[in-house]
């Protein structure tokens, strides 16, 4: 499904990834993980297409098509959604309306008629209680004034809408107490099918108790330095990144052994 | 003083004088005329007037435009203003065609005791009281104004009045070339309340000029909610003086969306006058092609524990340019002021300008004030979390930008069918807003 080759991108005249090669099949969750800094984020927002960044090398094919030629906006019409890091506020413009435009560009996208709005309605409130929100958030501002917990909810909340088909979920578990976790990862193996693919970023192993990946890699500055299964996740709960990037830094700390 | 203007608008006088209403009553016949010299001893505002620095009449001057004839009038059909107007329900309707009432077109069912219609009838059935319009704020234009104005709004809602669906008052332009200078005179008494739509539009999309005399008091108690909706299209010169007055703990809240003139000024002045009155003001402008749109505000805390909260919101595109001019003045005996003004401003084009200056006068010492003015595009961060779901950089750009605009209409969310009507307004005149969807959700 995605095919990513000898990727090299840089911001500012500075190389942030320097030759990525990830190779992701429908029904596979990828957990990348990596210390901060590295360019997993980075990764993450060249997939969605996000502007700002200068590819000087590779490709990146996505269902036999070159992505890297698509607006953000045709990516996630044809099944590409980025969970954000850091979900962005949208003053004025209520969550509801959001989603509607969004599920009803994706459904225009696929040739399937617009969802009118008493099915969307009860469509995104029978979504709201599995992600056990609180249905007024609909009818407030995109992220505005959310708790970081709430935001990422409301990301995922996105995701199940739009059911994509190759979903990046940047550190969706950071800042999130069990409970949240809990519910985010519920979410996000409600989408688990052999027609969709996952890559999970995360800096912690601690989502992969919920979400067991079929691949773990290893990424340090700005490039894939071990790939392996779930074990792998564990090693690098035990050890730190240390072991593996050869920088003290990286040694595990408390925070990351929680 | 040489200039075309005075001179033209002179002649004016002369040819109308006599038909104007009330005419013949020695008081009102000397009102006009000395208003009309007043006029014609300063001549239109020019840039040199440091209120009027980054506004030029120039094109007033130059080509100045008569009073429509009576042999010109054509009066537009009722679904034509129906098609037009903002609130094409509204229970209760005020027409006013190039300057004048029109009754056929006009409708309402108010209260006994409310009284809803042309100022030209008060004025000509009761011509010993003069025009209820003077100011003490001598102003070339306002004088202007009072010397030439055929008619305008003359409502006054009694004491203890609540009326609970809005007035819609309706300007309209209906024959191109013209000149008018409606003036209106608004009175709530104590404790009423009520919701006035003000709505100036153009049927054609010529050159016209309106200069717009407003008069408003506020009794004790009285609480107006003011909204004004200016869409006259790129070829109107608009400029409008407004002055209200407010009594202990009154209320006034205006609400003005500035979408297109050629020339467009709003002075707006507010006197806080006696403890627990409150003003707030919210205003957009969306200069675009060449539209210029001028906001200038005063608001006088004379008294003390006043509040009032102003924000202003431009948004900017091709070659509009913008002007913000908010002025607080706190008095020396208006002790516990609280006065909060913003001005955010959104730039959408290189060649668009904004020029904004708070200007704050404090003569009190135990006082609240605050402002702030920002300048700023598109925030790309914004742009790309709406692209990433798929909506696309059209829709995106004009999604936040409408979003920054509609900002200033959130106290009426409660008006369900004014809100809603008024945010559809914005979004057809927003760069780029007609790729929106439905957004009543
Ligand atoms: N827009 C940007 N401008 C400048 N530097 C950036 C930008 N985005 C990322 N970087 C740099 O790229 C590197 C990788 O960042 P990022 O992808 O956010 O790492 P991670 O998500 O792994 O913590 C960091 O050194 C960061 O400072
Ligand atoms: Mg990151």
């Amino acid at each position: 499904m995605l095919h990513i080759k000898d990727l090299t991108a840089e911001v500012d005249g500075k190389p942030i990834l320097k030759g990525i090669n990830l190779t992701v099949n429908a029904g596979e969750i990828h957990a990348v993980m990596g210390p901060n800094g590295s360019g997993k984020s980075t990764l993450a927002s060249i997939l969605a297409g996000r502007d700002g960044y200068e590819i000087t090398g590779g490709s990146v094919m996505y269902q036999g098509k070159d992505l890297l030629d698509m607006p953000a906006e045709d990516r996630a019409r044809d099944g590409v959604f980025l969970a954000f890091q850091y979900p962005v506020e949208i003053p004025g413009v209520s969550n509801i309306y959001l989603l509607k435009a969004a599920v009803n560009a994706r459904r225009r996208h696929r040739g399937m008629q617009e969802l009118d709005a008493m099915d969307f309605l009860s469509l995104v409130k029978e979504k709201v209680r599995f992600m056990e929100m609180d249905e007024k958030m609909l009818y407030r501002a995109v992220n505005e004034g959310f708790s970081g917990g709430e935001k990422k909810r409301n990301e995922i909340l996105q995701m199940i809408m739009l059911e994509p088909t190759l979903a990046l979920l940047d550190e969706t578990d950071s800042g999130l107490d069990i409970d949240a976790l809990k519910v985010v990862s519920k979410g996000v193996n409600s989408l688990r099918s052999p027609e969709r693919a996952m890559i999970l970023v995360t800096h912690y192993q601690r989502l992969l108790d919920y979400i067991t990946p079929d691949y773990v890699h290893v990424l340090s500055a700005g490039r894939i330095i071990k790939s392996g299964g779930p074990e792998l996740a564990l090693e690098l709960e035990r050890q730190g990144y240390a072991w593996l990037t050869g920088d003290q830094k990286d040694a595990p700390s408390k925070g990351v052994a929680q | 003083m040489s200039d075309v203007a005075s001179q033209f608008y002179a002649d004016e006088f002369e040819r109308v004088e006599s038909l104007l209403p009330g005419a013949g009553n020695i008081q009102l016949d000397d009102q006009r005329k000395k208003a009309l010299e007043y006029f014609l001893a300063q001549g239109l505002p020019t840039t040199r007037q440091e209120n009027w620095k980054y506004t030029s009449l120039a094109a007033l001057e130059k080509k100045p435009l008569p009073l429509k004839r009576e042999q010109d009038h054509v009066e537009p059909s009722l679904a034509e203003i129906l098609e037009v107007a903002v609130l094409p329900q509204a229970e209760h309707r005020l027409v006013f065609v190039d300057g004048r009432f029109a009754p056929a077109l006009s409708k309402h069912a108010l209260a006994v005791g409310v009284r809803a219609g042309a100022l030209s009838s008060r004025v000509a059935d009761r011509p010993d009281e003069g025009l209820p319009l003077s100011s003490p704020n001598h102003c070339a234009l306002v004088s202007l104004g009072l010397a030439l104005s055929e008619d305008g709004l003359d409502l006054t809602i009694p004491a203890g009045v609540s009326i609970h669906s809005p007035i819609l008052v309706m300007f309209v332009s209906a024959s191109a070339g013209h000149s008018v200078f409606p003036a209106s005179a608004i009175h709530l008494a104590e404790g009423a309340r009520v919701t006035l739509v003000e709505q100036h539009i153009a049927l054609h999309n010529e050159s016209a000029f309106a200069q717009i005399l407003t008069r408003v008091t506020l009794d004790q108690d009285a609480d107006l909610t003011h909204v004004k909706l200016q869409v006259e299209g790129e070829r109107t010169i608009h400029l409008a003086d407004t002055e209200v007055d407010v009594a202990a703990r009154a209320q006034y809240h205006s609400v003005v969306l500035a979408l297109g003139a050629s020339i467009g000024r709003e002075d707006l002045r507010i006197n806080l006058n006696a403890s627990g009155a409150h003003a707030d003001l919210d205003g957009a402008y969306l200069p675009r092609k060449r539209m210029h749109l001028d906001h200038h505000t005063t608001v006088r805390h004379v008294s003390p524990n006043c509040t009032s909260r102003q924000s202003y919101r431009g948004i900017l595109d091709e070659a509009g340019r913008g002007v913000f001019n908010g002025r607080v003045v706190v008095e020396k005996d208006a002790q516990h002021t609280d006065a909060q003004q913003s001005n955010a401003n959104l730039l959408l084009s290189e060649n668009a300008e904004i020029d904004t200056k708070p200007q704050l006068e404090i003569f009190a010492d135990d006082v609240k004030c605050s402002h702030g003015a920002t300048v700023g595009q598109l925030d790309p961060a914004e742009l790309f979390y709406l692209r990433s779901r798929g909506i696309d950089e059209a829709a995106a750009r004009a999604l936040v930008t409408f979003a920054f605009a509609a900002r200033v209409l959130s106290s009426l969310e409660s008006q369900e069918a004014l809100y809603s009507s008024l945010r559809k307004a914005l979004f057809t005149h927003l760069p780029g807003g007609s790729v929106l969807e439905d957004l009543s959700l």
